[in-house]
């Protein structure tokens, strides 16, 4: 009974993307004088070589680990809504690290690149986790607040501070030494391999949430607080441990663009990262293998729409208007009962 | 019976199936005449709330007719049946706590001047239906701060400024002691001879034959007789009820173990908001024995178990268990010891919902050596276990896997009394273990007590039934505004009504006053 | 320093740079104190604004007439918030998630339309914006510390009239009785009649009206021009200033305006000479006040609730 509600579930979710996609189609068809290169530039180019598809991997890596970012706290039933902030504390943590701690031996030099990254998203998270598990403090209005907070500090500091002067018109900082780049896959796979920590993060994520100790509390707490707390979990630490990984996930993702793909901490330069995140997750049901699923399928819509932009008039917004109608879809279940109705007639037949 | 003015209320062959496919009613035919007192009984889940919802409006029939007067009706909303002259007081309180009594009566009905609520119009009627029928109030204060039988009466005071005629009152005397009860049929006498219309709900065979003139009894979602009162017998009516004859009392058997297992020793507790709430409590449990604490709820028993299980640290005193101090220990310490605590809140406290039986089981033992290597957890000894457990106390379920949310609340409660037994604890805490929970569940939860008392284990229960205090009971508190009045010896000098004495105004020797 | 301070604050330009940074905050925060009283932590507040921060302007520049301007912000706003009522009560999806994909919605339909329409990725500066009228008052402002209260936005009255509307339907009319029963105890509220879904969704409406007012505010009062992503955080600001109020309406009011001198404060730093203090940082002041002032009201709660524990003892 429950595999079937699952399999319900999964279709649902299948047919919401469907859904949505025809919608962002008949807004294509309603504002392009173009229609049909833009809709084969959004959805058809994107898988059509080599190129565009190493694209597609460079884009997931971050959208995988800032999704599981997002999934560990909504499933410990908090709103960890400073995925992006967290993000950019960890990118820019990166960034100085690697262009400041020179005279490292490498391997020590590349670990501390991503110890400081990840112990600034934990830092910046346990922040707004302190004041929820301690104060009572509304974590999404905190965490937002922090979001705005770090964007600005972070430009600020590289306006201002930590420019490259031969940056040009572009604000940046230095580039990074060549030895701390994430270097390609292969030859062919011509993608960073920080795609390969995000894999191994998901399986860390994945046995973290089902099968140990930490994960069966997380859920328990994000189920139902007062049972966790009657039953003698520390809601405290569980709530602080939860903002940790999940805000270290999102330095990572932050340390890994800046490794992998711009070498360099640019001025706001992944500004609808943390949304990613929560949008992930949630259409992901905050399950980690749904989480690669989706993110692969939006960092295809994010390079389709990026050949839309090239190639004609339509906007790439449109791929988040097609985002959000996948999430309304979802959040909603409005599709469930439908189906529920329609699988419990077909049954009703067979055994009628 | 023909649809004459004489039946106020008529009811033909009403069907009620749930979405999820239970069945609450299936034929239930229910006639009541003007001018009486007319009760409706049955077990727990016989479906007399669900009839009476239907009646309402809160829920819509799936078959049947209704008629009001000799008038066909089909409430879509409780508005409708308010304006046809009906009135229900719900089993909980449908009170909004931050309004004063006055706002919550006016609530829906707020008389106007100009587009400004006229609070003053609104306060004339509501003094005059007071004094009318004897229901007291203070109309000015918050209704958060009232005892639970002033709540009842602003329920009551509400059905009558809403001009209702025909009232229906789902088990009033559940939270009420004995003489409150008492002031409550008092009143309900007063509006019968004003005319009015009374639907009595309950379970309570006595009050059955104490106030109501005629009886219907439903079983199973089925109407199986309707009766006048003075023509029946308690005993014909307990039978109609359940189908069978009731068990004779329990034998008690009395410890022979000396040992205190638990203690508290002049304990003062506040609560969040500062209030003293446990007034220098003392006590003590040795092994073997029942420790039941009688009284009105709200009179310190949360504060008392919160304090115990470390959610609230107490003011000033000392708590003992198995000779350690452990005051003021926190919620994870106190749930390590092999202490069961079934909470009274079942579906918050007690239980995760939306989680399944197995992972409701682990929830103090998940970090134990048994399911617990390094960080990993073995679900498949889990579900093992978890199996095992279900065969053994008798759960209705389909699998390990199911969740909690999706059984019935006689269930869910075994789920939480198989946990805590399971710890095998010497010192068992229960708190309301059955309230809201189906007879046959009702024995088996009883009987799972009196196991663990005659396996050794002390025990300390707290509950607002009385009967189920005089049952189990072989030490008897009781409770008054945070104060232990008197601790007696269960035996058979002790009646419901010396218990209820203390209870209601902390002192033996005096009538029941109004607060 | 100090005397910069003194001078500026002496010559009062702060009151009118408070009121005028306060007022779209005030109005959002209302909005979104309707939505609280029946439940809804409602964080589409942000979006609300920001689609009738855009059709407001565009509306304003093709009609020439800024009330038809904030007619058309304000229904952009109300669908917004209804969609956002609607999935969430009808469909019970969460109302952080819905609100989150309502504010990600707004925020890309306006750059798309933008786009598409008027060709820019970044703002839109039409000619011919009829700004929203400043009050001044006759005599008034001539005299000096008055004069105060002289020369503000027609929205700045607006928003403290919506405080004092908002106070009474609360607590002296029927409506008010019934929305705030609604959120505290929806099967009271049910059981005598009312009926809840009503209630609710009117509660939204209200909200999207007077979030629809603060956006137009935005981009035809204070500017005259739409920036993508104006709101600049000022929905979610008004949610601190709901919590920072206590949840009533005359402290919203306080909230908002300990916000705006926090704000004004930040500003005149950034206007000091010769400061030279990266301007990002400074921008960043609000946000970290939203935070400290949050932080500082919930310790004050807290010891105001253990407070008489200590009398007693």
């Amino acid at each position: 009974m429950k595999q079937k509600l699952k399999n319900t579930n999964l279709l649902s979710t299948v047919l919401s993307i469907v859904i949505a996609v025809l919608l962002g189609c008949l807004l294509i068809l309603l504002v392009s004088d173009e229609p049909f290169l833009a809709i084969k530039s959004l959805l058809v180019l994107p898988l059509s070589n080599a190129f565009y598809m190493n694209n597609i991997i460079d884009k997931v890596t971050p959208l995988i680990l800032v999704g599981l970012s997002a999934s560990v706290a909504f499933k410990t039933g908090i709103f960890n809504m400073g995925v992006q902030g967290q993000f950019y504390i960890g990118a820019f943590v990166a960034a100085i690290a690697g262009n400041y701690l020179i005279g490292l031996p490498t391997g020590l030099h590349i670990a501390a690149v991503f110890l400081t990254a990840v112990g600034g998203g934990v830092l910046y998270a346990t922040a707004a986790g302190a004041l929820k598990a301690y104060f009572n403090i509304n974590e999404v209005v905190t965490t937002l607040m922090l979001n705005y907070i770090a964007t600005l500090v972070t430009s600020g500091m590289t306006n201002s501070y930590f420019r490259d002067p031969d940056s040009g018109g572009v604000i940046r900082m230095h580039y990074i030494p060549e030895y701390l780049e994430l270097k390609e896959i292969s030859t062919k796979v011509t993608a960073h391999s920080g795609f390969l920590i995000a894999l191994v993060m998901v399986g860390f994520v994945y046995f973290l949430m089902k099968h140990s100790v930490l994960g069966y509390r997380m859920e328990t707490v994000g189920k139902n607080r007062v049972f966790a707390q009657y039953g003698g979990l520390n809601i405290k630490r569980i709530t602080l441990i939860c903002f940790a990984i999940s805000g270290g996930l999102s330095g990572l993702a932050g340390s890994v663009e800046v490794l992998g793909m711009h070498r360099s901490f640019f001025d706001n330069f992944a500004s609808g990262m943390g949304g990613d995140g929560l949008i992930i997750a949630l259409l992901a049901s905050n399950h980690p293998l749904g989480v690669l699923l989706i993110s692969f399928f939006f960092a295809y819509l994010k390079v389709g729409g990026q050949i839309m932009q090239q190639n004609t008039d339509v906007s790439r917004e449109l791929v988040l208007i097609i985002q959000v109608i996948m999430i309304m879809l979802i959040s909603s279940r409005m599709l469930t009962p439908y189906l529920n109705k329609r699988k419990f007639a077909k049954e009703v037949k067979k055994s009628g | 019976m023909g649809a004459d003015n004489q039946n106020v209320i008529e009811m033909k062959d009403m069907y009620k199936i749930y979405p999820n496919g239970t069945v609450a009613n299936s034929g239930v035919n229910f006639c009541v005449k003007r001018g009486e007192i007319h009760a409706l009984v049955g077990e727990n889940g016989a479906g007399k709330t669900t009839l009476m919802k239907v009646l309402f409006g809160l829920e819509e029939k799936t078959k049947g007719a209704v008629y009001i007067s000799g008038k066909e009706v089909n409430f879509k909303s409780p508005r409708e049946a308010i304006a046809s002259g009906m009135g229900m007081v719900h089993q909980e309180f449908m009170l909004v706590p931050s309004y004063t009594v006055a706002q919550n009566i006016a609530l829906g009905n707020e008389k106007k001047k100009r587009i400004f609520c006229d609070r003053k119009a609104e306060k004339e009627q509501m003094e005059k239906i007071s004094k009318q029928f004897g229901l007291t109030a203070d109309f000015d204060e918050p209704v958060y701060r009232l005892s639970v039988g002033a709540k009842q009466r602003i329920e009551i005071l509400k059905v009558l400024y809403n001009n209702a005629k025909i009232i229906i009152l789902d088990e009033p005397t559940a939270v009420l002691t004995p003489q409150e009860t008492e002031e409550l049929f008092c009143s309900l006498r007063l509006m019968v001879k004003d005319g009015y219309t009374i639907v009595l709900i309950t379970h309570k065979i006595k009050e059955v034959m104490d106030i109501s003139d005629s009886v219907t009894v439903l079983r199973n979602g089925q109407t199986i007789q309707t009766l006048k009162t003075s023509e029946t017998t308690p005993d014909e009516i307990t039978s109609l009820m359940i189908g069978r004859q009731l068990k004779p009392k329990r034998e008690r058997i009395k410890s022979q173990s000396e040992k205190t297992v638990f203690q508290v020793d002049h304990l003062n507790v506040m609560d969040r908001r500062g209030a003293l709430k446990v007034k220098d409590m003392s006590f003590s449990i040795k092994q073997g024995e029942i420790f039941g604490i009688a009284g009105v709820e709200g009179n310190g028993q949360s504060e008392l178990i919160d304090a115990i299980i470390g959610f609230l640290k107490p003011a000033s005193g000392r708590v003992f268990y198995d000779g350690k101090d452990i005051t003021g220990i926190s919620t994870s310490e106190f749930r390590k010891e092999p202490i069961g605590y079934i909470p009274d809140d079942r579906n918050l406290r007690g239980s995760s919902l939306s989680q399944s039986v197995a992972e409701n089981f682990i929830i103090c033992s998940h970090s134990g050596k048994e399911f617990n290597k390094g960080p990993y957890l073995d679900w498949k000894e889990v579900r093992k276990k978890s199996r095992d457990l279900i065969e053994e106390y008798e759960i209705k379920t389909d699998s390990e896997r199911a969740l909690v949310g999706s059984m019935s609340g006689g269930n869910v409660q075994k789920v939480i009394v198989a946990r805590e037994i399971s710890k095998k604890p010497d010192l068992l805490i229960a708190c309301q273990p059955t309230r809201g929970v189906d007879i046959s569940s009702i024995e088996y939860i009883h009987n799972k007590i009196i196991e663990q008392r005659n396996k050794g284990a002390a025990v300390l229960l707290i509950s607002a039934e009385l009967t189920e205090i005089m049952g189990l009971s072989d030490k008897i508190g009781m409770l008054y505004n945070g104060e232990l009045v008197a601790i007696r010896e269960n035996d058979d000098t002790v009646t419901e009504k010396e218990i209820g004495k203390y209870i209601l105004n902390g002192r033996q020797d005096q009538d029941v006053t109004e607060e | 320093m100090a005397s910069f301070f003194f001078q500026q604050i002496f010559n009062l330009s702060i009151f009118a740079i408070v009121f005028k940074l306060v007022a779209p905050v005030i109005l959002a925060a209302v909005g979104g104190l309707f939505c609280g009283k029946v439940g809804v932590m409602n964080i589409g507040l942000e979006g609300a604004m920001l689609v009738s921060a855009f059709f407001s302007i565009v509306v304003n520049s093709l009609t020439g007439n800024w009330m038809l301007g904030i007619l058309a912000g304000c229904a952009a706003s109300v669908f917004l918030c209804l969609l956002l009522a609607f999935f969430t009560f009808k469909y019970k999806a969460h109302h952080i998630v819905t609100g989150f994909a309502i504010n990600t919605f707004a925020s890309a339909i306006t750059v798309f339309m933008l786009q598409t329409f008027f060709g820019s990725s970044g703002s839109y500066q039409p000619e011919g914006v009829a700004m929203i009228p400043v009050v001044n008052i006759p005599i008034i402002e001539k005299i000096p510390i008055l004069s105060v209260i002289s020369g503000h936005s027609l929205i700045v009255w607006i928003a403290l009239l919506c405080v004092i509307l908002c106070s009474i339907v609360f607590y002296k009319t029927p409506y008010g009785a019934h929305l705030i029963a609604v959120g505290e105890n929806v099967q009271a509220a049910r059981s005598v009649g009312i009926n809840d879904m009503k209630i609710k969704y009117s509660a939204f409406v209200i909200c999207g009206i007077l979030c629809g007012i603060g956006g137009a505010f935005l981009s035809t009062g204070a500017t005259s021009m739409f920036v993508r992503d104006m709101t600049a955080g000022n929905g979610f600001i008004a949610l601190a200033v709901i919590s920072l109020g206590n949840e009533r309406p005359y402290g919203v009011l306080r909230g908002g305006l300990v916000f705006g001198f926090a704000n004004a404060i930040a500003i005149l730093i950034e206007t000091y000479p010769g400061l030279s203090i990266p301007s990002q940082f400074i921008q960043a002041i609000p946000y970290v006040a939203t935070i400290v002032m949050l932080t500082i009201h919930v310790l004050q709660n807290n010891r105001k609730m253990t407070a008489p524990v200590k009398k007693t003892k």
